[in-house]
C-alpha cells in the first residue's frame, strides 16, 4: 500500500514538473511572440537586423563563403576593379588592393575582426557596468560617490584620445584594443542602470521586498536586475556599433591588429594612397563599416521600441 | 551662489583622477618605458638610458614622481619633447589654433544643419520629412569619421574640383601675419581678403566631415526639446492669439528650446575632440590631433601625455561653462 502511495507521489511530482516546464515554454514562446510582434513594426529595424545578421554569418562562414586567401599577396592581380566595372570579373568580385588581395576576402574576414572587438568589449563592459551600476545607485552614499567620480574623470577624456593612447602605450594588438576600449566602455551601462536602480529604489515592489525581509543581494539581483535589463540590452546594442566604430577608428589610425590581419579600419587608410585612382581599395571597406553599424543602429532602435516603450522619444 | 560653488568644488576630484590617469600612461607600457623609447634609435648604451632616466625622473619613487609632475604642470613647466628636443608647451601652443579654429568651424556647422533640421522634423512631426531627418541622422551617426571624409574629398576634390582637400591654406597663397594663430581672424585683422577666402574654402571639408556627427546629435536633441516646447501653453496661446507660425517657431518655440540643445553641444564636445584625430589626419591639418598621433608613433610620451590633458581639461571647463550657463539660463534647475 505504502509502495504504491509513493509511486502515486512520484506521480503527481513528476506530472506537476512537466507541467511547470511546460508552462514556461508556452510563456517564453509568447514573449518572443509579442516581443517578434512589437520589433516587427519598425521596417528599418528589421533590414537592419538582416544585415547584421548577414555579417555575423559571413564573418562566421569566412572560408566558405571565398576561397581567397585575405592575407596572401598576389602581385598578378594588383588594383583591379570590381566585378560591375568593363575590366572587372567574377574571380575578384569587388577588386583587389594594390597587393593583389581580393577585397572581398578581406572585408568578410575583416568582419571577424570588427564584430568579436564589438561585441566581447560591450559584453564585458555590460557585465562590469551593470554590477557597478547596481551597487553604486542600490547603496548610495560613499561608494556611490567614489564610483560617480572615477566616471566623471573617465567621460572627460574623448574617448578615441585615450583609447588612442592607451594602445599607444600598452602596444597594437587584439587583447591590448579590447583593453583599452574596456577602460571608458563600462561607464555607460553603469550610467544607466545607476539611474535605472534609483528610480526602481522607489517603488512598491522593492520596497515590499525589503519590508518581508529579503536580503540586498535578492532584492539587488532578483528584483532590481530584472526590471533594469530592458534598458540595459538598448544600450548595449547602440553601444556595439560605437565600439566598432572606435575599433575601425584605432587601425586606420596604426593601432589596430597588425597587419597583414585584415581590418576594415587598416583597408581603408591602406587605400588612401589610391584614392584618384583605384577609389574601390578604401572605399568598400569603409562602406563594410558603415552598413554593419547604421544596422546595429537601426536593431538598437527597434529593440527600444520594443522592449522599453518608456525609453520612446 | 551656493549651487555654483558646489559644481566649481566638484570638478577638484576629476582634475585630480584626470593628473592621475595621464600619469599613470607612461607606467602602463610593459617594461621599462625609456628602453622602448629608445628602442627605435639602435644602439644605446646603459648610460643613455641612465641619462634619460634621471631627465624623466623615472629613478625616483612614484609617489614623488607624481607630485613633481603635477607641480611641473602647475607652474607651466610641461616637459621637454624626446624627439623634437624643444619644450613640450612650444609644441602644443603652436598645434592648438590649428585644432581651435577647425574644432570651432565643426561647432557652427552642426548648428547651421542640425538646428533648422530639427526644428523642420518637429514642426512637420510625423511627416515624411521627419522620418526623412531621423533616418539622416542615424546615417549620421553610423558613418566612419575617416570614411565620411575621404568621400567628401573624392567628390568635391577629386570629382567636381570645388574644394581642397588638405592642409589649412593654399601654397600659392601667403598666410597673414600670426597674431591669434586662428587664419580666419588673422586674415580679417590683416585685412587680406585672399587669404580669408582661401582659408574658408580649406576649412570647408574638414568641418563638415568633424561637424557630421554632431549635426546628427544636435538635430535629434533639437527636435525633441522642440516638441516639449510645442505643446507648452505659451505656445498654443501665441498660435490663438494668430501669430503667424515661423514667429511663433523662432520666437516663442526655438528660444526656450535652446537651453538643452546648448548643454547637449557641450556636453558632447568630448567626441567632437576625439574626431579630431581622425579628420585631422586625413586633411593634413596640423593640429594637436595630428601631434598626438605622430607622437605615440614615435613613443615621445611626454607629449602624449600633456596633449591628452589639454584634450580632458578643455572637455572639463567646456562642462563647467555649459553647466553654469544652463544655471544662469534656467532658474529653475537645481543641480
Amino acid at each position: 500500500m505504502n509502495r504504491y502511495a509513493a509511486r502515486a507521489d512520484e506521480f503527481v511530482i513528476a506530472e506537476t514538473l512537466k507541467q511547470k516546464l511546460l508552462r514556461a515554454l508556452q510563456r517564453t514562446i509568447g514573449n518572443i511572440q509579442e516581443f517578434w510582434r512589437l520589433y516587427r513594426k519598425n521596417h528599418l529595424a528589421v533590414i537592419g537586423g538582416a544585415v547584421v545578421l548577414i555579417f555575423i554569418s559571413l564573418a562566421i562562414l569566412a572560408p566558405y563563403v571565398t576561397s581567397h586567401d585575405p592575407e596572401a599577396p598576389n602581385f598578378r592581380a594588383i588594383r583591379r576593379p570590381p566585378v560591375w566595372s568593363k575590366e572587372g570579373s567574377w574571380t575578384y568580385p569587388l577588386g583587389t588592393d594594390h597587393l593583389g588581395r581580393d577585397i572581398w576576402a578581406r572585408i568578410i574576414y575583416g568582419a571577424r575582426i570588427s564584430l568579436f572587438i564589438g561585441f566581447v568589449v560591450v559584453g564585458f563592459a555590460t557585465m562590469i557596468g551593470v554590477a557597478l551600476g547596481l551597487i553604486s545607485g542600490y547603496y548610495g552614499g560613499r561608494i556611490d560617490a567614489v564610483i560617480q567620480r572615477v566616471i566623471d574623470t573617465l567621460l572627460a577624456f574623448p574617448y578615441l584620445i585615450l583609447a588612442t593612447a592607451l594602445v599607444g602605450v600598452l602596444g597594437p594588438g587584439l587583447r591590448n584594443i579590447v583593453l583599452a576600449l574596456l577602460y571608458k566602455e563600462w561607464v555607460y551601462p553603469c550610467r544607466v542602470v545607476r539611474g535605472e536602480v534609483l528610480a526602481a529604489k522607489e517603488q512598491e515592489y522593492v520596497e515590499a521586498a525589503r519590508t518581508v525581509g529579503a536580503s540586498s543581494r535578492h532584492v539587488m539581483f532578483k528584483e532590481i536586475l530584472p526590471n533594469v535589463l530592458a534598458s540595459t540590452v538598448v544600450v548595449s546594442t547602440l553601444r556595439v556599433g560605437s565600439v566598432i566604430l572606435m575599433e575601425a577608428s584605432l587601425s586606420f589610425l596604426g593601432l589596430g591588429v597588425e597587419p597583414p590581419t585584415p581590418a576594415w579600419g587598416s583597408m581603408v587608410a591602406e587605400g588612401r594612397r589610391f584614392i584618384n585612382t583605384e577609389w574601390w581599395i578604401s572605399t568598400l571597406p569603409g562602406l563594410a563599416i558603415f552598413l554593419t553599424v547604421l544596422g546595429i543602429n537601426l536593431m538598437g532602435e527597434g529593440l527600444r521600441d520594443a522592449l522599453d516603450p518608456k525609453l520612446r522619444e | 551662489m551656493d549651487k555654483i560653488l558646489q559644481r566649481l568644488l566638484q570638478t577638484i576630484p576629476v582634475l585630480i583622477g584626470i593628473s592621475l590617469i595621464v600619469f599613470s600612461l607612461m607606467h602602463l607600457a610593459p617594461g621599462d618605458p625609456v628602453e622602448i623609447m629608445l628602442g627605435e634609435v639602435g644602439y644605446v648604451s646603459q648610460e643613455d638610458i641612465e641619462l634619460i632616466r634621471a631627465e624623466l625622473g623615472l629613478d625616483r619613487p612614484l609617489p614623488q614622481q607624481y607630485f613633481s609632475f603635477v607641480a611641473g604642470i602647475l607652474r607651466g613647466d610641461w616637459g621637454t619633447s624626446l624627439r623634437a628636443r624643444v619644450s613640450v608647451k612650444e609644441l602644443i601652443l603652436e598645434r592648438l589654433p590649428a585644432t581651435i579654429e577647425l574644432t570651432f568651424a565643426a561647432i557652427v556647422v552642426s548648428l547651421i544643419i542640425g538646428i533648422p533640421a530639427g526644428v523642420l522634423s518637429a514642426v512637420r512631426r510625423y511627416s515624411w520629412l521627419d522620418k526623412l531627418g531621423t533616418l539622416v541622422a542615424l546615417v549620421g551617426i553610423s558613418m566612419p569619421q575617416f570614411w565620411l571624409g575621404l568621400t567628401l574629398i573624392l567628390v568635391f576634390s577629386v570629382g567636381l574640383h570645388l574644394l581642397p582637400g588638405g592642409v589649412r591654406l593654399a601654397f600659392d597663397i601667403p598666410a597673414p601675419p600670426t597674431v591669434t594663430g586662428l587664419l580666419l581672424v588673422d586674415s580679417i585683422l590683416a585685412g587680406d581678403w585672399a587669404a580669408f577666402w582661401g582659408a574658408l574654402r580649406h576649412l570647408a571639408l574638414p568641418a563638415l566631415t568633424l561637424g557630421a556627427p554632431m549635426s546628427a546629435l544636435t538635430m535629434r536633441v533639437t527636435r525633441s526639446s522642440m516638441l516639449e516646447v510645442i505643446r507648452q501653453d505659451y505656445v498654443t496661446f501665441a498660435k490663438a492669439k494668430g501669430v503667424k507660425e515661423l514667429s511663433v517657431v523662432i520666437k516663442h518655440a526655438l528660444r526656450n528650446a535652446l537651453i538643452p540643445i546648448v548643454t547637449v553641444v557641450a556636453l558632447n564636445m568630448g567626441s567632437l575632440l576625439g574626431g579630431n584625430m581622425i579628420v585631422e589626419r586625413i586633411f593634413s591639418w596640423p593640429g594637436l590631433g595630428q601631434l598626438v598621433v605622430d607622437s605615440i608613433r614615435t613613443y615621445d610620451y611626454p607629449v602624449v601625455q600633456v596633449a591628452v590633458m589639454v584634450y580632458a581639461l578643455t572637455y572639463v571647463a567646456m562642462n563647467l561653462i555649459a553647466d553654469l550657463l544652463y544655471m544662469r539660463l534656467n532658474p529653475r534647475v537645481r543641480i
